[in-house]
C-alpha cells in the first residue's frame, strides 16, 4: 500500500524523516546514505542540500527538492 | 501503549493524511509553518509526549507526533518510532514537506485555468517528463511575470538556482513564448514527415541544449522583423559584454523557411560570415549562424 506522509518545513523535521530513512548529512549539509556516506542524488542527478529536501519516495529512493520542476514531476505522488 | 497496532490502523485507514510532526522540546518555540500550530515552552511536558492523534473533520488527519530534545528522538519516544519504521518498512510511504504541497496546490490552481492544455498534453507525448516539468514551469514563470506577482515569482525563480543552465534555458524558452511560437509549430509540421517524430526530437534537443542566445523564426514575422531581430540582438549582447558574440537564428516549415532564406541574404551584407545550414534537403528546417563584431554594427559599440 503507498501513503503519503507530510512533515512541517523545519531542519528537524528533515533530518529525523532523513534519519527514519537511513539517511543523515555530512559536512556541508548535503544529504548522504548513513551507511555509506555517499551523497544522495536526484533523478536529474544533482546532490541535496538539507535546506532543498522536500521530501523522498520510498522503496524507488527518489528524493524530491524544493523547486516547483522537482515537484510537478513528483506530483502524482505529492498531491493531496 | 501498543505504537504499532495503532499505527498499523492509522496507516491502513483510506482517506486519512498523515502527518508527522517533529517538535523539539529543548527549543522555545517549534518552527512549524502553521502558525496555528506553534508550542510554546510554557506548555506542559505532556505536550512534547509520544502521540498519534486523529483529527480533523471526519477524521481526515492523523498527526504522528514525535518529541525531540536537543535535536535527539526522546527515549519515551523511540518504542513509537521503532514501531513507525516498521510500519514503514512494510508499506510504500513518500515523505513530503508541507510547504511542497502547499507550492504545488498554487501551481495546480493556476493549471486548472491555464489555456494550454492541448499543446501540454501533445507535447507530453513526444518529451521526457523532466522536460515537460520545466516547461509547465516556465509558462507559470511567465504567467506570474504577466499577474505581476513579484512575489510569487521572486519565490520561484530563486527554488530554481539548482537546476542545471541547460534545464534552466528550457525554462526560459517556455517563459519568452518559444514553445508555443516555435517548438509546438515545429513539431506539428514535422510530424506529417514519414520519421517526424525523430526529426522533430533531434532538432528540439539541438535547440534547448544549444547556445541560449538564438532568436526563432515564427508565423508571421516578416523579413524586415527578422532582420531588425538579429540587430537587435548583436547590439543588446554587445552592450551587456556577452563574450560568445555568435546568434543563431531557427525556423522550421516552408514558409518561415523561406523568411529566413530572404533575411539571409540581407544579414550576409552586414554580417559577411553568416552561414546557413539547412538541416535536411527535403526537410522544412534552417538554422543560420551569424558571428558579430562590434565593427558590424557602425556605432553600436559606442555603448
Amino acid at each position: 500500500m503507498r501513503r503519503t506522509i507530510t512533515f512541517d518545513d523545519t531542519d528537524e523535521a528533515r533530518l529525523s524523516v532523513l534519519h527514519l530513512n537511513g539517511k543523515t548529512v555530512d559536512k556541508e549539509n548535503f544529504i548522504i546514505e548513513k551507511n555509506t556516506g555517499e551523497r544522495v542524488l536526484t533523478p536529474a542527478g544533482n546532490e541535496v542540500r538539507l535546506s532543498e529536501f522536500a521530501g523522498l519516495r520510498k522503496g524507488s529512493v527518489i528524493v524530491i527538492t524544493n523547486d516547483l520542476p522537482s515537484l510537478i514531476e513528483q506530483a502524482e505522488y505529492i498531491g493531496k | 501503549m501498543d505504537w504499532g497496532s495503532l499505527l498499523a490502523t492509522v496507516i491502513a485507514s483510506g482517506g486519512i493524511s498523515l502527518v508527522l510532526r517533529f517538535t523539539d522540546k529543548s527549543k522555545g518555540k517549534t518552527k512549524t509553518t502553521d502558525k496555528s500550530k506553534k508550542i510554546d515552552k510554557s506548555r506542559s511536558d505532556s505536550s512534547f509526549n509520544p502521540s498519534i492523534k486523529v483529527k480533523g473533520d471526519n477524521a481526515k488527519i492523523a498527526v504522528i507526533n514525535v518529541p525531540l530534545q536537543n535535536g535527539k528522538i526522546v527515549p519515551a519516544a523511540q518504542p513509537l518510532v521503532e514501531e513507525l519504521q516498521k510500519a514503514l518498512d512494510r508499506d510504500e510511504i513518500d515523505y513530503v514537506a508541507s510547504k511542497a504541497v502547499d507550492e504545488l496546490s498554487t501551481f495546480q490552481e493556476y493549471e486548472k485555468q491555464a489555456g494550454n492544455k492541448k499543446m501540454i498534453r501533445t507535447l507530453a507525448n513526444v518529451l521526457p517528463d523532466r522536460d515537460m516539468a520545466l516547461i509547465k514551469t516556465g509558462f507559470y514563470k511567465r504567467y506570474l511575470t504577466d499577474q505581476n506577482k513579484q512575489a510569487e515569482l521572486r519565490k520561484l525563480v530563486s527554488s530554481l538556482t539548482n537546476i542545471t543552465p541547460a534545464e534552466r534555458n528550457l525554462v526560459n524558452l517556455a517563459s519568452s513564448d518559444h514553445i508555443q511560437h516555435y517548438i509546438y509549430p515545429a513539431y506539428n509540421q514535422l510530424k506529417t514527415l514519414d520519421n517526424g517524430r525523430e526529426l522533430f526530437l533531434k532538432h528540439y534537443y539541438d535547440i534547448i541544449s544549444g547556445p541560449e542566445l538564438a532568436l526563432f523564426v515564427h508565423g508571421g514575422m516578416s523579413i524586415e522583423r527578422i532582420v531588425k531581430s538579429v540587430i537587435e540582438m548583436a547590439e543588446r549582447n554587445l552592450r551587456y559584454g556577452v563574450v560568445r558574440h555568435k546568434i543563431y537564428v531557427h525556423a522550421t516549415g516552408a514558409s518561415n523557411v523561406d523568411a529566413l532564406n530572404t533575411a539571409y541574404e540581407q544579414i550576409k551584407q552586414l554580417f559577411p560570415e553568416t552561414k546557413r545550414r539547412l538541416i535536411e534537403k527535403h526537410l522544412p528546417i534552417l538554422i543560420i549562424k551569424i558571428p558579430y563584431q562590434n565593427n558590424n554594427l557602425g556605432s553600436s559599440d559606442k555603448d
